[in-house]
C-alpha cells in the first residue's frame, strides 16, 4: 500500500477505479459540468429578520431566520389573535405547493381536443414558464376568435390572499377585460340569497354593512339573540386584514352578563364560551319557528303596531298569512312547533322575552343557505319590525355580527384604493361587482357549464347562459365550496380549457389542464387594509422570503400572458410592484391630507413599522344601524321604493317567482327532517364554517392535527345516533345520500340534535378515483352531498345546509387520504 | 404525506484523524478521486432533471450506454447500472421515451407520486411535516457560500436537493484530486477532512433512505437502477467512514411500509 493509499484509507475515502477505457471516457462526457456554478454568494444569515405581513387572520410580524420563514408574531393590540396564524410559516413549505408549471399530460399532446374526462386523473407533466405562457395565451387567442369573448368564464371567485395589488380577481380580469373581456360571476356563497333580498326588504345589504356597535350593544341590549351564528369561529377571519374586535364584543359580553340566548341545531363555541341559553330548532326551520313566535306575539298582542305603521309596509298583507286566514294555516307555535321541534311554550315565552326586553338579534347566514332561504331573513326583518326595536340603541338586528368583526367601532380613515379589473379606482362593494360581458350568479355556474344558451331568471331579468370554452380561475377552490361534487366532475369536463394559479395542490388545481404555480403573500410584496367594517389598519406587507421553486405572483403571471398577447404595456400602466404600492398608499394620503387625518409619506411609511392604526371617534363609537331612519322617515329614508322596511314587495310581486312569493312565507323545502327525504335519509347534515381553516384554506397544514378523526374531516354525530349505528367515537364512517359519498371520522358528542350530523364545508375533495362522478371521498368533502339547486330564481344562491344523508360504520378497505399531496397521476 | 424521520447521528470510529495520519499523494490516488468526482457529477445530473430526448439517445446508443454497459461490470455498482441500461432499447423513439421518464420523474421528484414518491429534498426526510426549506436547507447554503458556489438562476430547487448534494460531493471529490495533483499535504487534507464532514452532514444523512424510496416506486428500471446505483456508492463511503449502519435510515422512510 503506498503512502496515498494508507493516508486516504486513514481519511476514510475509499478509493478505487470502477471505470477503465471507454467506459470512463463516457463517463466524463456523461457527467458534463457540474451542476454548480462558482460564484460569489451571500451566506445565509442566522440573523434574524422581521417586517410587517397580513392575512384574512390579522396582520402579524413574519419572523425570518436564515432565510426562512419561521414564525407569524401576531399584533400584541390584538385582543384575539387566531391560533392559525401559527400555521402560516407550514404553508409555505407545505409538501401540497405547486412547484412549477405543469400541464395535463393529455393536454400537452392533443390540445383541447384532448380526453376531458381524464381532468381530476390524468398526469402532469412540468413545462417552462415560456411554455406555459405560450400555450395560456394562444388558447385565449384561440377561443377568442373562435367563439368570443363570451366563451370566457373569469368569474373567478374565493378567498384571495390579502393586498390591494396582488388581488387575484381583478389582477385576472383586467387581462380579459383588456383583451375582449369575459362573463363574471355576481353575488357568493356566503350571502347569496340576503344579498338579492335584503335590499327588497330593507334598502341595502344588511350583510356588508357596519352593525349597530358593541359599545352601544353592551350599554343597552337586555338580551342578545345569536340566531344561527358561531362569532367565535367565524370572526377569527376577515375579507381584508382581521382586528377581532367582535370576538372582543363577545368577550365583553360575557363580563357584562348580558342574557344570551343561542338558536342553532349545534351547540356552537360561541354557545360553550358564554354558557348561553340553548334552543336548537331543526336545521331549515328558523322561518317556520319565528313565524310561530311571531304568531303568538301578535295573538298576545306584545307587537309593536305603531313601528309597523311608522317604518314599515304590507303588515297588513302578512297578517292574513301568519293568521290563516289566507292559506288555511295559522303558522301558531303548536304549527311551529311540528316543523321546527321546539316546543310551543318556548316559542311563546320567546314571544314574551323579545318584547319585553332591549332585545338584538345576531343573524349567521346559515340559515339563508338553504332551500328559499331569501325568506328567512326577510321574516327576521319582519320580526324585528313587530317588536319595533330597528333603529333603537341595542335593538333590532343584524345580520354581520359574525362576520369581519362587524359591530366594532370604525375608524376615519381615508380609503385604501388597489389594483382594478378596467384601471380605473374600484367603486362599490367588491361581491357585488359586476363587470365584463355579463355576470352569472356564482353557485349557478355549473348549471351555466350543462346548459349553454338556456334562460335562466334572476332577481327580476330573464337572462341567458353563455356557452363557456375556457375558464381561468385565480385565488379561489370552486371544489371546496360548489354543491354537488359529483355533478360538478361532470361538468367540469365540459369547457375546452381549465387555467388555474394556485399556491397548493388543491382539488380545483388537480382539475384543470394547466396550473400556474403562484406566489403566497409572504413572498411578495403589498400593502392593505382593515378590517372590513372599520379600516383601523393599514399595513405594508413585506416580502419575507423569495418566491419558492418557480412560483410567481398572480401578477407577474398575467404579465407574462400579457406580453404575448400583446397588452403588457396597459397591463402594467408602465408600473413596477413597489410603484403601485405607492401608488395606492399616495391616493390615500391625500385623502388623509385634505380631511387633516395624520399619514407620514410613503417611504417614512414602508421603511418604518409599516403600520398604522387609525383611530375611532365619538361618532363611531357610538353608531346605531338605521338610527338615522328611525328618527326620520322621511328625511331618511331606506333604499326600498316605499323608503320603508318592505314586509310586502310589490317588486318581487311582480317578478311572478312562485319560489319566492312577495312577503316571507314557508315553502318546503327540497329535503328536511321531517319532510321530504328523511324517511330515506335520517340525518341532516349541517355544513358549518370549520373552526381551524378558513373555507379550505390551511387544511394542508398541522392545523389539521388538532381535528381530524383518523386522518378524515371530523363528523359530529349524538350518542344516541351513534348507538343505533353502532358506531364509536373515532370510528371512519361512511356518509352518504343520492348524490354520493364521502368517508369522515366520528366524534361524538351531544352538541348537536340526536338527528343531525355536523360535518364543516372546506375539507378537501378526495376522490377515490379522480375524474369519476359518484366515486368514494377519502377525505370527507361535505359538497360531495350537497345539492346543486337555486334557493329560488330570485337570488339563484346555494343551498349547501339542505341536505339529508344516513351514516354506517365504514367496514371496506380503508383508502389513504391522498388530498393533500400533488396529484397521484396515472 | 407522513412524517419522515431520519437520525443524522454519526459514527467516526473509522474516520481517523488527519493530524494524526498525515495524507500523502500518488497520482494513482488522484486519478480515482476524479473518476470518483465524475461519477457523483453524472449521478447529479440525472437527479437534477428530467431527460431529453438528446440523452435518451445517448443512454440508448451513445457515451451513456458506453458508460452503463462498462459500469454494469462494476462488483458494486454492476446492478443498478444493469437497471438503467435495461430501459433503453436502441429502437425505441426518444421522445416518447423522454416524456415516460418524465412522468417517472415527475412521480418520484415532483410529489405526484403522492406517497409513492421519493421527495429529494433532505429538509423533507428530517420535517416532522414533511415541509421543505428546513435547517438542512440552511446549512447546505452555508457549505455553498463556504466553498464559493452558487446554484444558477435556472434551477429553481431548494439547496439540499440530492442533485445539489451530489454536485457537491463531485465538487470536492475534484477538489481533493486537485490537491493531490498539487503536492500539498495540508491542502489535501483539508479537502478530505472536508468531503468527509459533507458526506456524513448531508448525502450520508438522508441519501440512503432517499434511494430506498426512490428504488421502492420508481416502477422503471433506470430511476430504481440510478437509485442502486447511489445506494452502492453511499455504502461504499459509509462503510470507509465507519459510519454505523443503525443510524442511517432504512427504506420506506417516506411512509410505505
Amino acid at each position: 500500500m503506498g503512502a496515498f493509499d494508507h493516508a486516504m484509507k486513514m481519511a476514510a475515502i475509499p478509493r478505487r477505479r470502477f471505470l477503465q477505457g471507454a467506459g470512463a471516457a463516457a463517463l466524463g462526457t456523461m457527467a458534463g459540468p457540474s451542476l454548480l456554478a462558482h460564484a460569489a454568494t451571500r451566506g445565509p444569515t442566522t440573523d434574524v429578520m422581521e417586517a410587517q405581513q397580513g392575512s384574512h387572520w390579522g396582520p402579524f410580524v413574519g419572523r425570518v431566520q436564515g432565510g426562512r420563514f419561521v414564525q407569524a408574531v401576531a399584533n400584541p393590540e390584538d385582543p384575539f389573535p387566531s391560533t392559525m396564524t401559527q400555521a402560516l410559516p407550514h404553508s409555505v413549505y407545505s409538501p401540497a405547493r405547486v412547484k412549477y408549471p405543469m400541464v395535463r399530460e393529455g393536454f400537452l399532446r392533443n390540445g383541447f381536443n384532448n380526453d376531458r374526462s381524464e381532468r381530476g386523473r390524468g398526469n402532469f407533466v412540468r413545462v417552462s414558464w415560456d411554455e406555459a405562457f405560450d400555450l395560456v395565451a394562444s388558447e385565449i387567442e384561440r377561443v377568442r376568435d373562435e367563439h368570443g369573448g363570451e366563451s370566457f368564464f373569469t368569474g373567478t371567485y374565493g378567498w384571495k390572499s390579502v393586498g390591494k395589488l396582488h388581488n387575484a380577481r381583478p389582477v385576472l380580469r383586467r387581462l380579459y377585460n383588456l383583451t375582449g373581456g369575459s362573463i363574471n360571476h355576481i353575488g357568493d356563497y356566503s350571502t347569496g340569497a340576503s344579498q338579492v333580498i335584503m335590499p327588497h326588504v330593507m334598502g341595502s345589504l344588511e350583510v356588508y354593512e357596519q352593525q349597530t356597535v358593541w359599545p352601544v350593544v353592551l350599554e343597552n341590549s337586555e338580551l342578545v339573540v345569536i340566531w344561527g351564528a358561531d362569532p367565535l369561529v367565524t370572526n377569527q377571519i376577515d375579507w381584508v386584514l382581521c382586528e377581532h374586535g367582535g370576538m372582543d364584543g363577545i368577550r365583553q359580553l360575557r363580563q357584562a352578563g348580558i342574557p344570551v340566548i343561542c338558536i342553532d341545531p349545534v351547540r356552537s363555541q360561541t354557545a360553550v364560551y358564554l354558557d348561553a341559553e340553548w334552543i336548537a330548532p331543526r336545521p331549515q326551520t328558523d322561518l317556520a319557528m319565528m313565524l310561530g313566535i311571531a304568531y303568538a306575539m301578535h295573538d298576545e298582542g306584545l307587537h309593536d303596531q305603531s313601528f309597523l305603521d311608522d317604518y314599515t309596509v304590507g303588515f297588513d298583507r302578512f297578517l292574513p298569512y301568519l293568521t290563516g286566514e289566507s292559506d288555511g294555516t295559522p303558522k301558531t307555535p303548536a304549527w311551529a312547533s311540528e316543523v321546527c321541534g321546539v316546543p310551543a311554550d318556548t316559542m311563546v315565552d320567546l314571544a314574551r322575552r323579545f318584547t319585553s326586553n332591549r332585545t338584538m338579534f345576531m343573524s349567521g347566514w346559515s340559515m339563508q343557505r338553504a332551500h328559499h332561504g331569501e325568506q328567512v331573513h326577510w321574516m327576521l326583518a319582519t320580526l324585528a319590525s313587530m317588536i319595533g326595536q330597528i333603529g333603537l340603541p341595542g335593538g333590532g338586528f343584524g345580520l354581520s355580527y359574525h362576520y369581519s368583526n362587524g359591530g366594532t367601532p370604525a375608524s376615519e380613515a381615508p380609503a385604501l384604493p388597489g389594483i382594478t379589473a378596467v384601471g380605473e379606482a374600484a367603486g362599490g362593494a367588491a361581491w357585488l361587482a359586476t363587470g365584463g360581458l355579463g355576470s352569472i350568479p356564482l353557485a349557478r355556474i355549473v348549471d351555466m357549464l350543462e346548459n349553454p344558451g338556456a334562460p335562466y331568471q334572476f332577481n327580476g331579468n330573464d337572462l341567458t347562459y353563455p356557452d363557456i370554452r375556457m375558464i381561468h380561475w385565480a385565488g379561489g377552490n370552486p371544489f371546496a365550496h360548489h354543491q354537488d361534487r359529483n355533478r360538478m366532475v361532470a361538468a367540469w369536463q365540459i369547457p375546452e380549457t381549465i387555467v388555474v394559479h394556485e399556491c397548493y395542490w388543491t382539488a380545483t388545481a388537480k382539475h384543470a389542464d394547466i396550473v400556474l404555480p403562484a406566489t403566497t403573500s409572504y413572498e411578495r410584496n403589498d400593502i392593505e387594509q382593515g378590517g372590513s367594517y372599520t379600516n383601523r389598519f393599514m399595513i405594508g406587507m413585506h416580502k419575507l422570503i423569495d418566491p419558492l421553486f418557480e412560483a410567481k405572483s398572480d401578477y407577474d403571471i398575467m404579465v407574462g400572458i400579457a406580453e404575448r398577447l400583446g397588452v403588457a404595456d396597459a397591463y402594467t400602466e408602465g408600473k413596477s410592484e413597489m410603484d403601485w404600492i405607492r401608488g395606492f398608499y399616495e391616493a390615500a394620503l391625500q385623502q388623509a391630507q385634505a380631511r387633516n387625518i395624520d399619514m407620514p409619506d410613503f417611504d417614512t411609511f414602508w421603511n418604518g413599522d409599516s403600520f398604522i392604526e387609525f383611530p375611532t371617534s365619538e361618532r363611531t363609537r357610538s353608531f346605531v344601524r338605521h338610527a338615522d331612519f328611525r328618527a326620520d322617515p322621511l328625511l331618511s329614508p331606506l333604499g326600498t321604493p316605499s323608503g320603508k322596511i318592505e314586509i310586502y314587495s310589490r317588486t318581487i310581486e311582480g317578478f311572478g317567482y312562485d319560489d319566492c312569493p312577495p312577503h316571507p312565507t314557508w315553502m318546503e323545502p327540497l329535503e328536511r327532517l321531517g319532510g321530504a327525504g328523511s324517511d330515506q335519509y335520517p340525518l341532516h347534515v349541517t355544513t358549518a364554517h370549520p373552526d381551524d381553516r378558513l373555507h379550505s384554506q390551511l387544511a394542508h397544514t398541522w392545523l389539521r392535527d388538532r381535528y381530524a378523526v383518523q386522518g378524515r374531516e371530523p363528523m359530529w354525530i349524538h350518542p344516541e345516533a351513534a348507538a343505533a349505528r353502532g358506531i364509536a367515537d373515532g370510528d371512519i364512517v361512511r356518509v352518504y345520500n343520492d348524490r354520493g359519498q364521502i368517508l369522515a371520522g366520528a366524534l361524538i358528542t351531544d352538541r348537536v340534535l340526536p338527528n343531525v350530523v355536523r360535518l364543516c364545508e372546506g375539507g378537501w375533495y378526495d376522490p377515490q378515483e379522480g375524474g369519476e362522478p359518484g366515486t368514494l371521498c377519502k377525505y370527507g368533502d361535505v359538497n360531495v352531498l350537497t345539492p346543486d339547486i337555486a334557493t329560488s330564481r330570485l337570488a339563484q344562491a346555494n343551498c349547501g345546509h339542505t341536505v339529508l344523508a344516513e351514516v354506517e360504520k365504514y367496514e371496506g378497505d380503508v383508502p389513504r387520504v391522498t388530498a393533500f399531496e400533488p396529484p397521484a397521476g396515472g | 404525506m407522513d412524517r419522515r424521520s431520519c437520525d443524522a447521528s454519526t459514527s467516526r470510529s473509522g474516520g481517523g484523524s488527519l493530524n494524526e495520519n498525515p495524507v500523502t499523494l500518488t497520482q494513482d490516488g488522484a486519478s480515482s478521486l476524479r473518476q470518483r468526482s465524475q461519477l457523483y457529477g453524472w449521478l447529479s445530473r440525472v437527479f437534477s432533471h428530467e431527460l431529453s430526448a438528446d440523452d435518451v439517445r445517448d443512454y440508448a446508443q451513445g457515451n451513456g450506454r458506453r458508460l452503463l454497459q462498462d459500469l454494469s461490470g462494476d462488483e458494486r455498482l454492476g446492478a443498478g447500472a444493469a437497471d438503467m441500461l435495461s430501459r433503453f432499447d436502441a429502437d425505441a423513439d426518444a421522445a416518447d421515451l423522454s416524456r415516460a421518464l418524465a412522468g417517472v420523474y415527475g412521480r418520484l421528484f415532483h410529489g405526484f407520486g403522492g406517497r409513492r414518491s421519493a421527495p429529494p429534498y433532505q429538509s423533507v426526510y428530517e420535517s416532522e411535516e414533511a415541509a421543505t426549506h428546513g435547517d438542512a436547507w440552511r446549512r447546505m447554503r452555508v457549505v455553498l457560500h463556504e466553498l464559493g458556489l452558487s446554484v444558477p438562476e435556472g434551477f429553481s430547487e431548494p439547496e439540499d436537493h440530492i442533485a445539489v448534494q451530489l454536485a457537491v460531493v463531485s465538487h470536492l471529490c475534484g477538489a481533493a484530486a486537485d490537491a493531490a495533483d498539487g503536492g500539498d499535504r495540508t491542502v489535501l487534507q483539508r479537502s478530505v477532512d472536508r468531503l468527509r464532514d459533507f458526506l456524513i452532514a448531508h448525502p450520508l444523512a438522508w441519501g440512503p433512505a432517499f434511494a430506498a424510496d426512490c428504488r421502492a416506486h420508481s416502477g422503471d428500471g433506470f430511476y430504481a437502477g440510478a437509485a442502486r446505483v447511489l445506494m452502492a456508492l453511499l455504502e461504499e463511503e459509509r462503510a470507509a467512514l465507519g459510519v454505523s449502519e443503525a443510524t442511517q435510515v432504512a427504506g420506506g422512510s417516506n411512509g410505505n411500509n
